[in-house]
């Protein structure tokens, strides 16, 4: 296998390590204890840190890994609510956070500190025209409009006079960059910023961070669970677990050539384009409660492969892997004899044919139009836009694009949570499909305990208790999990266990067809990887057709046979997965593509943002397609077949059948 | 049958949080303060050390005395006595109208807000109308109506009180509507009855028995202050508003035959109170 | 474009209700017990002279029509006679009124203003909040006529400060214009009018403002800390703005919804409650002639001020319902496409009555 991280980097931004080391952030023995609920929790345990002048820092860890409040810590705005405690110095430009006054601290705010939070939509004051909030910042300093032009936003003026909730997504994210980075801080804390955000977004976003710092001097605290986007942008990289520091050192060293087992665990975690699609995703076998874990123990050496008794005793002191470079183990000189990359581990049982050619769905020609109110009155929607789909047993077709694509709409017909506007929809068997929600967690009823929600999807089959139960324990045992879970509710569950559970309730009843619906989008890496080694054996194993809808081209490739690319309700762009990801007809595909973090693609992407205009009668990517003609906006291209039932909406394409 | 998935089977305990029904210190307290009460006001005919209604010695005798801990009021009936059988006649009402708006307004709001749509748009016009009269006021014309008995005042109560508890029934029920895990079920074929009373009822119990426990205070007051105007039992019957109203004139000189029936009001709505606040911060910080 | 139509609803809405209301008050008196003619002419009076009066009061009509001379009544003013004065209801009530809506003012301003205090001290952090917390828990549960039995217990009955019962002491008070002696003591240059009649409204006003107000702080609590956990809080203070700046124009501004809806309720309910408190310090307004009206069944008076206050009721909630809407820039502009509905405003606090 190749690098896990193709890295290409603009020249100069590298150097802002090298030049100018002073510290700006010193964090020294750092702890931090919060109560949730009844229970105090020690949420950060002796952090030491220092973030020097100019450098991207990016805090990589899992949920519940602590790196949100370190990045609150920093700023000063720890919950009141949760009663935190701090211990340890947090010093900021030599004043210590610990021990200041709230005039100093807002002072320090003012002009040192910045702050860009996940959700833009809920981090803007909903009844505040963006004037008004950015006027907080700048007045008198700046003119808000250059402030907004600054960070690409094309129609400032109009811009200023909206409320938040009349901008787009990025726009908002747009808004709150300008409030944190304009001033030009000493100190930028980024907690999530491109997370809500599209793919294509997320990469305009993080050229224009990266762009914006080229001209200031603010160093950043960059938060972030995808390594893809640490990758694109850090100097350096601190790995969090458990409120504990396990690895720190240069962006580079530490992607390529992670030290530490758990970071080696999280590189191996994350799915690239270049995923072997016959090897397994999680690499290892979890091992779990080896040893009993003291408080002042390492806190991964509950699931590290390499842990000893030691390691649940004590927590390691730091060794120096290279210059810059910690590292907390025990077992580092043991480790550097393992390989990185450890051999994948094939799939148990290969599949005879990854598809058979018998149909299990069949859609054709399928619409969706919603009534919408607007300003003035009401208005139509085109949800879906002639969407066909086939799909044989044993296939899997991934659904790929963007937030309005389209795509759950699609996926919510299949299921009959909502009807068609016209077209058919045929399915071989005539029971519908079953579906795992995005959020596992939520589609299971808080209150039920596992096995009746189980047993649930029995009820109309009129199958005895009896027999009702076994197949509980049979499914309970095929998603692995433990009879002893039958009982527990789902609230008390933990977010791997309920992924589980709900894999489990579409499979006690093996149907033709499962549809999958982001799936995996709030998972943690590691967590990702096993839901997803845990669908494709049980779709191998049952022959179901799977239709799994994602906005992440590198799950699609991996997971699918053939990709569907959708753009505001048209599929523009289908086919084999491996010929979509490699040899991108469509320039929506080519951008979705470009977009991806950790490719090495980003540098291309737009800073500025591009045009949200519609285009209702011809092609609706046109306006934001850099090749788009007048014909584009005139008219919709007829689709060009090629062979693989491979299809493509696009004026540019040549030499495929009408 | 045994496959490899990557992952061991994960024998791990599931993570102990508290369950919805387990219960916490605040919680005890709340259904310990509301028992209490509601033993009192069973008890009351053993309690009371006399006749509510007889006079027993002269008027007037002073409170803290040894023989009449609370006193007598005008005609020399012991006020203790009274004000024991007024609260269970209080308490117990103020029961019996929220057991009447949970139910009517329970199935009011689960009905409109599980079925949504149409259903919900009339069930919930209808529950506007109700809830956008002034009750208490409604309540005066009713009694005056249908004459003063405590039966009337309760029954007046009760048709503008049940709307409060179908507003927030049909809330929660539309707000667990829009949770996925309703979703999740429907794609599993869960409908009808099996929907509502699984998947939908058990979230809105906890905002329920919290507005339920809130409202005994509420209505402790609205029907002392019902009773204080004379719409409620008629006279010798031992009422807590009436008897604050009765003894108004003998305010200034025998203050407790008037003040002592306040405040065992107050005492009342405070315990409503307090456990209705602290069910919900139990509820609040579980959800 | 929408804010009209959603105008115009909500008016349509509430004629329905008063519509409604004269319903139910027309089937109140058909099923009464008493009998407006007997009421009327005494057990004494003879058959003919019954039947005469049932013909004059439409009684003899089928109850259809009964309903709509009932509805021709109320239009043109004319509210029935009173049993007890003998006199017709809307001329009583004119003469009541003015008294019972300065009250009702004065109580309102009140408690906003107690309301908003203890809503933004309690939801504050400092030394002493939990003591406003417990005031706001206990206030809602003090009945009206306990506060007014202690206020006259003390401010009266001890230290003599404040005047017992009536609405002024001062001889031959002003007559108008307004009919609130406050303002008219000013508008006719007697400034000891005015004074006077502040002195006898003080504790009939703090008496019906202490429930509301505690209601309203509650809600205005409740909300306020809700909002203070927001995001957008979150991203004021790393702005380094004053506490006082983000409570107040990021905070309260995000806050106050609630407590709107709160206020327009209690206004409502404000009127009911007057009722008591007029009765205790025998204050001369409308809730004095109802608590007069009670013990001799008078309907026709009961009814009238059942209407009246019912229709105050109406508007002044019909008047909240715009007012947030023209506040809130999200229920104003309706461009997100349609997401947000008429009936999405604010939810309606339930928590406190009377």
């Amino acid at each position: 296998m190749a690098l896990t991280f193709r890295i290409k980097k603009d020249p100069g931004a590298m150097n802002n390590i090298v030049d100018d080391p002073s510290p700006v952030v010193e964090i020294r023995d750092l702890s931090v204890s919060l109560s949730r609920g009844q229970q105090r929790v020690q949420a950060l345990k002796g952090i030491n840190l220092t973030i020097n002048q100019g450098e991207i820092i990016a805090l990589v860890g899992e949920s519940g890994s602590g790196k949100s409040v370190l990045g609150m810590t920093i700023l000063g705005l720890l919950p009141p609510t949760a009663d935190p405690a701090v211990d340890g110095i947090v010093s900021v430009l030599g004043s210590d956070l610990t021990n200041i006054s709230d005039r100093k601290l807002r002072e320090l705010r003012r002009y040192q500190l910045g702050a860009v939070f996940q959700d833009p939509m809920s981090s803007l004051n909903p009844s505040m025209k963006v004037k008004g909030q950015l006027r907080e910042v700048f007045e008198p300093v700046r003119s808000l409009v250059d402030a907004l032009t600054e960070v690409g936003i094309t129609d400032p003026e109009s811009a200023l006079e909206r409320f938040p909730f009349e901008l787009s997504g990025g726009q908002r994210q747009r808004v709150m960059t300008a409030m944190a980075l304009l001033k030009e801080p000493s100190v930028v804390v980024a907690d999530e910023p491109t997370t809500a955000l599209d793919v294509t977004i997320q990469a305009q976003i993080l050229n224009l961070i990266k762009e914006l710092r080229t001209n200031s001097k603010s160093a950043f605290l960059f938060i972030t669970h995808d390594l893809g986007v640490a990758a694109e942008i850090a100097d350096r990289i601190v790995v969090l677990y458990n409120g504990k520091v396990l690895e720190q050192g240069i962006a580079s060293d530490i992607l390529t050539n992670p030290s530490h087992p758990y970071t080696r665990h999280l590189t191996n975690s994350r799915i690239t384009m270049t995923q072997d699609k016959e090897g397994m995703l999680s690499r290892r076998e979890m091992r779990v409660n080896q040893f009993a874990l003291k408080p002042e123990g390492c806190p991964y050496s509950n699931g590290c492969e390499f842990a000893s008794e030691n390691c649940a005793n004590q927590f390691p002191a730091a060794t120096e892997v290279g210059p810059g470079w910690l590292s907390y183990c025990h077992h580092l000189e043991e480790l550097k004899l393992v390989n990185f990359e450890l051999s994948n581990r094939k799939r148990a049982k290969t599949p005879p044919s990854r598809s058979s050619s018998e149909v299990v769905l069949d859609v054709a020609g399928v619409e969706k139009r919603f009534r919408i109110r607007s300003s003035d009155g009401y208005r139509e929607l085109q949800a879906l836009d002639n969407v066909d789909l086939k799909l044989s047993k044993g296939e899997v077709i991934a659904v790929v694009g963007e937030s309005g694509s389209g795509k759950s709409t699609l996926l919510r017909i299949l299921a009959g949570l909502e009807t068609a506007s016209s077209g058919s929809i045929i399915r071989r068997s005539g029971s519908l499909p079953k579906m795992v929600f995005q959020d596992a967690g939520s589609s299971l009823t808080p209150w039920m305990k596992v096995s009746e929600i189980l047993a649930e999807s029995l009820l109309q089959k009129r199958i005895p208790k009896v027999e009702r139960e076994l197949l509980v324990s049979q499914v309970l045992g095929k998603v692995g999990l433990s009879d002893g879970v039958r009982d527990s509710k789902s609230s008390s569950l933990s977010g791997g266990q309920r992924q589980r559970v709900a894999i489990a309730r579409c499979v006690i009843d093996p149907p033709d067809v499962l549809l999958c619906d982001e799936p995996t989008s709030a998972l943690d890496a590691s967590l990702v990887a096993n839901t997803l080694d845990l669908l494709v054996s049980l779709k191998d194993e049952l022959q179901m057709g799977m239709v799994f809808v994602t906005h992440d081209l590198a799950v699609a490739r991996y997971i699918s046979d053939r990709i569907m690319v959708m753009y505001k309700g048209r599929v523009v762009e289908s086919g084999p997965s491996e010929l979509i990801c490699t040899h991108p007809l469509h320039p929506y595909t080519k951008m979705l593509l470009a977009s991806l973090p950790g490719e090495g693609n980003l540098v291309d992407a737009p800073k500025s943002e591009v045009s949200q205009a519609e285009n209702m009668t011809g092609c609706p990517f046109a306006p934001r397609c850099s090749s788009a003609m007048d014909r584009c906006i005139e008219a919709y291209p007829t689709s060009m077949r090629f062979e693989d039932r491979r299809q493509v909406d696009c004026f540019l394409v040549k030499g495929g059948m009408r | 049958m045994s496959l490899a998935y990557g992952v061991a089977r994960s024998d791990v305990k599931p993570i102990r949080k508290p369950g919805l029904f387990s219960r916490s210190r605040s919680e005890k307290a709340a259904i310990g303060v509301l028992g209490m009460v509601t033993l009192i006001a069973l008890l009351a005919p053993v309690l009371a050390p006399t006749n509510p209604l007889l006079p027993v010695t002269q008027p007037f005798v002073h409170p803290f005395t040894s023989s009449h801990l609370l006193g007598t009021d005008s005609v020399g009936r012991d006020e203790l006595s009274r004000i024991l059988y007024g609260i269970r006649a209080s308490w117990f009402s103020a029961l019996a109208v929220i057991a009447s708006g949970v139910v009517i307004g329970g199935l009011v709001g689960m009905m409109a807000g599980i079925r949504g749509g149409r259903v919900d748009s009339v069930l919930m016009r209808i529950t506007d109308g109700f809830l956008a009269f002034p009750g208490p006021v409604l309540a005066i014309a009713v009694v005056a109506s249908l004459g003063a008995s405590l039966l009337h005042t309760l029954l007046a109560v009760a048709i503008v009180w049940w709307p409060f508890y179908a507003r927030i029934v049909r809330g929660e029920a539309r707000a667990i509507m829009s949770r996925p895990h309703i979703e999740a079920a429907r794609t599993f074929g869960v409908k009808g009855l099996r929907l509502a009373y699984r998947h939908v009822m058990p979230g809105v119990i906890p905002a329920v028995v919290v507005t339920a426990s809130l409202d005994i205070g509420n209505l402790i007051v609205t029907l002392s202050g019902l009773s204080f105007l004379g719409l409620g039992a008629p006279a010798p019957s031992p009422e807590l508003g009436a008897m604050a109203a009765r003894n108004l004139q003998y305010l200034l000189q025998q203050w407790w035959v008037c003040v002592f029936p306040a405040v065992a009001i107050m005492f009342l709505a405070l315990v409503g109170n307090f456990a209705g606040d602290s069910l919900r911060n139990v509820f609040d910080s579980r959800s | 474009m929408y804010v009209s139509m959603f105008i115009l609803k909500r008016i349509m809405a509430a004629i329905a209700i008063i519509a409604g209301l004269t319903l139910v008050l027309f089937i109140l008196q058909a099923v009464s017990k008493t009998n407006p003619v007997h009421a009327m002419l005494g057990a004494g009076a003879t058959q003919s002279a019954i039947h005469a009066e049932e013909v004059k009061l439409g009684l003899n009509k089928p109850l259809i029509i009964q309903y709509f001379r009932y509805l021709h009544g109320i239009i043109t003013g004319n509210l029935g006679i009173s049993y007890r004065t003998r006199r017709p209801v809307a001329s009583d009530l004119a003469t009541y009124l003015p008294a019972t809506l300065e009250l009702a003012f004065y109580s309102l301003i009140l408690a906003i203003a107690i309301g908003t205090m203890l809503g933004v001290l309690s939801a504050g952090r400092f030394r002493g909040a939990g003591i406003i917390k417990g005031v706001l828990v206990g206030g809602a549960s003090v009945p009206q006529f306990l506060l007014a039995i202690a206020g006259l217990l003390f401010l009266y009955g001890r230290f003599h400060l404040l005047p017992a019962t009536g609405r002024i002491g001062v001889p031959n008070p002003p007559t108008g214009p307004t009919g609130f002696y406050t303002i008219d003591g000013i508008l006719n240059g007697r400034l000891g009018v005015t004074l006077d009649a502040f002195k006898y409204l003080a504790l009939p006003c703090l008496s019906v403002a202490i429930g509301p107000a505690v209601s309203i702080g509650r809600v205005l609590r409740g909300s306020l800390l809700e909002t203070m956990n927001s995001d957008f809080i979150k991203t004021a203070n790393s702005k380094g703005l004053s506490r006082s700046k983000v409570i107040l124009l990021h905070g309260l501004r995000n806050s106050i919804g609630p407590a709107l809806s709160m206020t327009g309720l209690q206004a409502g309910l404000m009127f009911a409650g007057v009722v008591v408190i007029e009765d205790v310090f025998a204050w001369p307004g409308i809730g004095y002639y109802t608590a007069q009206s009670i013990p001799s069944g008078d309907f026709p008076a009961i009814a009238g001020v059942t209407l009246i206050l019912g229709v105050g009721y109406v508007l002044i909630n019909t008047i909240v319902d715009i007012a947030q809407l023209i506040a809130d820039p999200r229920l104003r502009r309706m461009e997100m496409g349609g997401r947000l509905k008429a009936n999405s405003r604010i939810k309606t606090p339930t928590a406190v009555r009377l």
